[in-house]
């Protein structure tokens, strides 16, 4: 079967693929009626511009700073707080504290409409959805950054004969995720957007068709 | 399956596809308009040109028996593997274990049997050569990856300007020497050769030829990583990726990207299913990747680890470049995926683009290792791939943001060379500096070759050290008072008539590393389940390794050499054998023990 419509040349959404199931029209490995309502869900989504995904990465920065805040607290030697959980602890504060700026002004902003602005046209509104969406998955990652920097606290496991001892996992984790995640994420992130807004008629589709690259 | 899911992206909206011409597209014209001996002849060109660079600055003559060097501890360091290797025990693992890379000890073993000599000097030669073979190696990448005009450059500046190919070289006023035991382009060579080359091994797979050259790379990049720890890890998250990023920017076809993985990984088994199958043959294989993997290991989790120059935060020139670096990089990576005028995500890939990201990516790589132990040395590796960012920066950059005319190119260009030395101290790339780097090669061999020739040494410890060091002023340079070699060669003759052939171990020896007396004396090993100098990080592991030393070791060893009776080695010698012959000898000022089983 063809993936597209016919008569209106639009590809299919998931639902059109639903039916087209429970019509006959398709085989019986057609995806069911709940995957296909969120592949729909999530595929009007990528269709809605930036502001969902903006949304997500201002979410995913006040989730990440509260846990992180959790781990600073619980990841500790005995006795009182060390200076780097108490400085962990007021970067997640001001973490928290931007996200809460940043959902206000959305919220304040919501509902309208700024088609053609002058910051479309310095980024295009489906490459700031991909730049949110990477922050978005960016944010939890620092966590790991935290939870490294807690544990650099804690005295050395073992002694070491000959050798000194720095615990420096926090610095190549905070590093790495600096200077190589961005770039990855960013284009993994455009890359999903893109195969998303081609209306993948199945998640696995959509999976797929971000692997697949330009079916050479 | 596949093809079903994939068929409706064909619907997606064409400026997606036809954002920039990806490179094969380019190539095909290319290979129209070219025949293939014309179009071999800039490479053919770059690889002669590289390999002559890398003569005139790393390779033969040394004359290094004309080097009156001390030894260094960290030749010790190396020294009691090579010995155990050359009495018969098996490479890398117990008493012949070593922190670096397996494949470097067997390569300076069999160098030293076979091409240089069993000695001090012999290892340097051998040493020089593994040098010369990574400068080779690096030269040629770069005139591979980046092409004649700006491999000749990032060369020249490797050379001349920047630190790394200076650890062990023609020294400006000297002779050839530095870092012996250490400092060698291999240890990072496989990164590099599989980061920058891999882009165009994907962009012609999975066609035949692509798929060789990946399984070539992927042999180079399996050869390195045994010749050392750090082009492993390296290696294999540059290799994902580049994977990754060539695929998620729509720059090459999973079908290639999979095939190039796949090869790599083929070449890389091809080198190491013998060396797993040689020590899974000896009942070794377990003991033999625990070494392997030891210290990456520890180093990972802190031990080895310092602050930048240190606890003691040594000053050192490279500083700024090791604070500013980081955040150049970060910098970089995120205009190497975006285009501007206006700014997007770039998709499809031009050849430039990718060459320029796997250069940001190469050199992260390589500074996470000076993340951990933080000095100058350390930060060699990073800096070997430092002066391919600058020219590639410099030529790619101005492009990607914008610049179109030519003079603007240029200029923006210039600009960033000149700004990228602002992270050397001044005298790096003072005129003076670098003309003594690019004559020194040539005078010291001249001055070297001038030189009379060395006789050779008549005793076996002064073979061990090697004729025109066995009469040095300076014997070694952990010495805790100063003591020349024919004095040090004197014990060593001793040490060697009094133990002979017995399996000897040595705990100690006056502010060296044992395996200088091993070597020097030549020495038979006792079985010690690995090197305590090289092998024990930790409290608990030097109490299990003197639980085996006693119980498993001691029947087995026939002589005990120390500075001090009290050690626990010689303490349990004395135990088991209380008959045991006591011979004092003296040195620096010191007493030395042999104490020896009597049959």
């Amino acid at each position: 079967m063809s993936a597209q419509d016919a008569s209106s040349r639009r590809p299919l959404t998931p639902i059109d693929r639903y039916r087209g199931s429970v019509n006959g029209e398709l085989d019986n490995d057609a995806v069911t009626h709940g995957a296909a309502r969120w592949l729909d869900r999530t595929l009007r989504i990528v269709d809605g511009g930036p502001r969902p995904f903006y949304r997500a990465a201002v979410v995913s920065l006040a989730v990440t700073s509260v846990l992180a805040m959790g781990i600073a607290v619980v990841i500790r030697p005995q006795g009182s707080l060390p200076e780097a959980q108490r400085l962990m602890i007021a970067v997640a504060l001001a973490g928290a504290g931007l996200s809460a700026i940043l959902g206000l002004a959305s919220r304040a902003g919501a509902g309208r409409s700024r088609p053609g602005t002058r910051f479309d046209r310095v980024v295009a509104p489906r490459d700031r959805a991909a730049i949110w969406l990477a922050l978005a998955v960016w944010f939890p990652f620092l966590l790991l950054v935290v939870y490294y920097r807690a544990k650099a606290t804690f005295p050395p496991p073992v002694r070491y004969l000959y050798f000194p001892y720095d615990d420096k996992r926090w610095e190549t984790t905070a590093y790495l995720l600096g200077v190589i995640a961005p770039a990855i994420l960013l284009t993994a992130a455009a890359r999903v957007l893109m195969i998303g807004r081609g209306k993948p008629p199945t998640w696995r589709a959509w999976l797929t068709g971000t692997f697949v690259g330009s079916l050479c | 399956m596949a093809h079903r899911n994939v068929r409706w992206i064909a619907v997606l909206t064409p400026d997606h596809l036809a954002e920039e011409h990806p490179a094969g597209a380019a190539d095909g014209a290319d290979d129209d308009s070219h025949s293939g001996a014309r179009a071999m002849l800039p490479v053919v060109a770059g690889l002669v040109t590289a390999l002559g660079l890398a003569w005139y600055f790393a390779g033969p003559p040394w004359y290094l028996d004309k080097t009156s060097t001390p030894i260094s501890r960290q030749e010790e360091v190396v020294l009691i593997g090579l010995q155990a290797v050359g009495k018969g025990h098996l490479p890398y693992v117990g008493v012949a274990s070593v922190q670096y890379g397996p494949g470097t000890q067997v390569a300076a073993y069999w160098l030293m049997r076979h091409v240089t000599s069993f000695s001090v000097v012999g290892f340097r030669e051998a040493w020089a050569l593994l040098v010369w073979a990574g400068v080779s190696v690096l030269f040629a990448v770069f005139f591979l990856a980046f092409g004649y005009a700006r491999g000749l450059a990032v060369s020249l500046l490797s050379a001349l300007v920047y630190p790394a190919q200076h650890e062990v070289a023609f020294q400006p006023g000297g002779s050839y020497d530095g870092y012996f035991g250490w400092a060698s382009p291999l240890r990072y060579a496989g990164v590099v050769a599989l980061v920058l080359l891999l882009p165009a091994v994907i962009e012609r797979c999975p066609a035949w030829r692509g798929v060789v050259a990946a399984t070539a790379i992927g042999s180079f990049w399996g050869l390195t990583s045994y010749l050392a720890q750090e082009n492993l890890a390296g290696g294999a998250v540059g290799a994902f990726a580049v994977g990754g990023l060539s695929l998620f920017s729509g720059s090459a076809p999973w079908r290639a990207v999979r095939a190039a993985l796949a090869a790599v990984l083929a070449g890389f088994l091809v080198i190491w299913t013998p060396i797993l199958a040689y020590y899974a043959c000896h009942g070794q294989l377990g003991e033999f990747l625990r070494q392997y993997l030891l210290f990456p290991k520890a180093v990972a989790s802190g031990a080895n680890d310092t602050p930048w120059g240190g606890f003691t935060h040594t000053p050192s020139p490279y500083g700024h470049m090791f604070y500013v670096l980081p955040f150049l990089l970060a910098g970089l990576a995120v205009l190497a995926v975006v285009q501007v005028r206006p700014l997007r995500i770039a998709t499809q890939w031009p050849r430039e683009r990718a060459l320029f990201l796997v250069t940001v990516l190469a050199t992260a790589l390589l500074y996470e290792g000076v993340l951990l132990r933080s000095d100058t040395s350390h930060l060699t590796g990073t800096l070997l791939m430092v002066p391919a960012l600058v020219v590639m920066t410099a030529t790619v950059l101005p492009r990607l943001l914008g610049a179109e005319r030519r003079v603007a190119v240029a200029l923006a260009g210039t600009a960033l060379i000149v700004g990228s030395f602002l992270l050397l101290p001044h005298k790096a790339f003072a005129p003076a500096s670098v003309r003594s780097w690019a004559e020194a090669p040539f005078l010291d061999r001249q001055r070297l070759a001038a030189l009379p020739a060395s006789a050779a040494p008549e005793t076996l410890a002064g073979q061990r050290v090697g004729a025109g060091l066995d009469d040095v002023s300076l014997c070694c340079q952990g010495s805790p008072v100063p003591i020349s070699m024919p004095e040090f060669v004197q014990l060593m003759q001793r040490i060697h008539t009094i133990v002979g052939n017995r399996a000897a171990y040595v705990a100690n020896f006056r502010g060296e590393y044992p395996g200088l007396v091993y070597f020097g004396a030549d020495l038979n090993p006792a079985p010690v389940s690995s090197d305590p100098y090289s092998s024990i990080e930790t409290g608990p592991e030097l109490a299990a390794f003197l639980a085996d030393f006693r119980t498993r070791v001691l029947p087995q060893t026939q002589a005990i050499l120390t500075d001090s009776l009290g050690t626990p080695e010689a303490r349990y010698f004395r135990q088991r054998y209380p008959n045991a012959r006591r011979i004092t000898l003296h040195y620096a000022g010191q007493v030395y023990f042999i104490l020896l089983r009597r049959n």
